[in-house]
């Protein structure tokens, strides 16, 4: 085995009222490398990630995320929706992704402090959800992601919910915090230029049931410039190559 | 701007001390209302004596003592039978919204043995427990149980499943998972569960204290019947009503205190 820290071999996944959500599945993600998901609505992707994240079972197949540890709890899982506690301060709900790494309370108060600066929420660690805006939500919901230190991260249209403007800010802010630490990230969008532009390699799905229809590598060097990288040619001709391969993958 | 702006928030606080203040102005306007309405004979003071000789009443009970030892008497049944149905409750109720192979077992017998008039089973309570503190306890306990578990439950089956999967996804389980996520999750509906089933207590350790009591408000208003002095009863009448006041707004300040991110 190469060094590859995701392993998806053959998954498929059967609901059960009969449908078939993902179709033998397979995908090797290296250590270290950002990859992106995308498909049309409704093809299994969220899916496929929940079956990462140890919150589904595949019906037949198997998922593996090679870690020291061994096992599955190592991975981190930001939500689509709103998923961070309304009833805790914003310090507490990063403090979730701490449970389990046995921190003494100084050690986890320095973290979360650290975690909350890189998103840049220091001045909101005592005011509860309901007093931020969606976006700042969400860079919580990273904090407490990258607080867990866990070596892989995966990410359920993190910034689906978001205006434009915010959805771009934060996928700066995104690959800024992550080239502190190069974690394996999973990415699932359904937006084309969001994958081509935070990611390193672009897996295509087709509609229900999800099967694996291509995979792209963006070729960008990092650190990127994710504004900047939307004037570059080959940015588009990327888009249209991808928006090709998505609409072959709904015809077939 | 920051005039208009300074303006708005004014009139905003004043509109909430408003709020807050006609929770005592109403029950006052009707006592005022009681009074002169009896002063002028339109109500009959035989039957319903005016709130100043009510007053005057209770004070003389309270000289004596007896009024002291009556309310001391309920609120410890209240207070036992609470705790004593409340616990067991929640832990219940808890463990169906979490199970669903407890709440298959549960929920039916919940189903059949709430509905039951709590009051038609105290002859048999009585016949259980004897006619001391011990069957007016139980009485309440069964009683806030059924509510407690039902609210508790409903409390956990309704916290969104994102809740779950993220704390499932960053392994918070055991004691942690139930204090930091159960609890809170489902506090709004235990909060509820409180008010009402404090209610049914209230009529129940009154209608335990009027067959079986020789103490406690409940055996205040029924020795007061019994005896035809009119005024003791409705001093009982009056308190049981400041009690179930007080409790009521006691728990929307808990509530305001105790429950932060749901103020609006």
């Amino acid at each position: 085995m190469k060094n590859h820290r995701v392993i998806v071999d053959a998954v498929s996944k059967r609901f059960e009222d009969g449908t078939s959500a993902l179709e033998g599945v397979t995908l090797e993600i290296p250590d270290g490398q950002f990859a992106a998901v995308v498909g049309p609505s409704g093809c299994g992707k969220t899916t496929l990630l929940r079956i990462l994240a140890g919150l589904e079972e595949p019906t037949s197949g198997r998922v593996a995320v090679a870690t020291r540890g061994g096992s599955r709890d190592r991975v981190a899982m930001v939500f689509q929706e709103q998923s961070i506690y309304p009833w805790m301060r914003v310090r507490e709900n990063v403090a979730v992704g701490l449970h389990g790494l046995g921190l003494d309370r100084a050690r986890a108060k320095a973290k979360v402090d650290e975690q909350l600066a890189l998103v840049g929420l220091s001045g909101f660690a005592e005011s509860y959800p309901h007093q931020l805006s969606g976006g700042m939500k969400q860079r919580v919901s990273i904090a407490r992601a990258f607080a867990s230190e866990r070596e892989v991260l995966l990410m359920d249209e993190p910034f689906a919910a978001l205006d434009e403007q915010t959805k771009i800010g934060l996928q700066g802010e995104l690959l800024r915090i992550w080239e502190r630490t190069r974690k394996t990230v999973v990415f699932i969008t359904h937006g084309i230029e969001e994958s081509v532009a935070l990611s390193d390699c672009v897996y295509v799905m087709t509609a229900r049931p999800g099967r694996i229809h291509a995979r792209v590598e963006i070729p960008f060097p990092r650190p990127r410039d994710v504004v900047a990288l939307r004037g570059d040619p080959v940015f588009g001709e990327l888009v249209v190559k991808i928006w090709g391969l998505l609409r072959e993958g709904m015809a077939a | 701007m920051s005039q208009a702006w300074e303006a708005q928030v004014r009139r905003a606080r004043r509109l909430r001390g408003i709020e807050r203040s006609l929770r005592f102005v109403s029950p006052v306007a009707l006592l005022l209302l009681w009074e002169w309405a009896v002063r002028v004979h339109v109500l009959d003071a035989r039957f319903f004596p005016a709130p100043s000789s009510v007053v005057a009443g209770a004070v003389s009970l309270a000289r004596t003592g007896e009024l002291w030892e009556d309310l001391r008497a309920t609120l410890m049944r209240l207070i036992l039978g609470f705790l004593a149905g409340g616990i067991p409750g929640v832990a219940l109720g808890f463990s169906m919204g979490v199970s669903r192979w407890v709440r298959a077992v549960a929920s039916p017998l919940i189903a059949a043995l709430y509905p039951i008039p709590k009051i038609a089973v105290l002859p048999l309570i009585i016949l259980l427990f004897g006619l001391g503190n011990s069957s007016k306890i139980a009485i309440v306990a069964i009683g806030v149980f059924f509510v407690m578990a039902i609210n508790a439950s409903g409390g956990v089956l309704q916290i969104e499943r994102i809740y779950l999967d993220v704390a499932k996804a960053y392994g918070l389980r055991g004691p942690a998972y139930v204090r930091r996520v159960l609890l809170p999750g489902a506090l709004p509906s235990l909060m509820t569960g409180v008010k009402v089933s404090l209610g049914i207590a209230l009529v129940l350790v009154v209608a335990a204290e009027f067959l079986a009591a020789k103490d406690g408000l409940g055996y205040l208003i029924w020795n007061g019947w019994q005896t035809l002095q009119v005024e003791q009863m409705y001093v009982g009448l009056v308190i049981v009503a400041i009690l179930g006041y007080v409790v009521t707004i006691g728990l929307e300040e808990a509530e305001h205190v105790a429950l932060p991110w749901l103020r609006r």
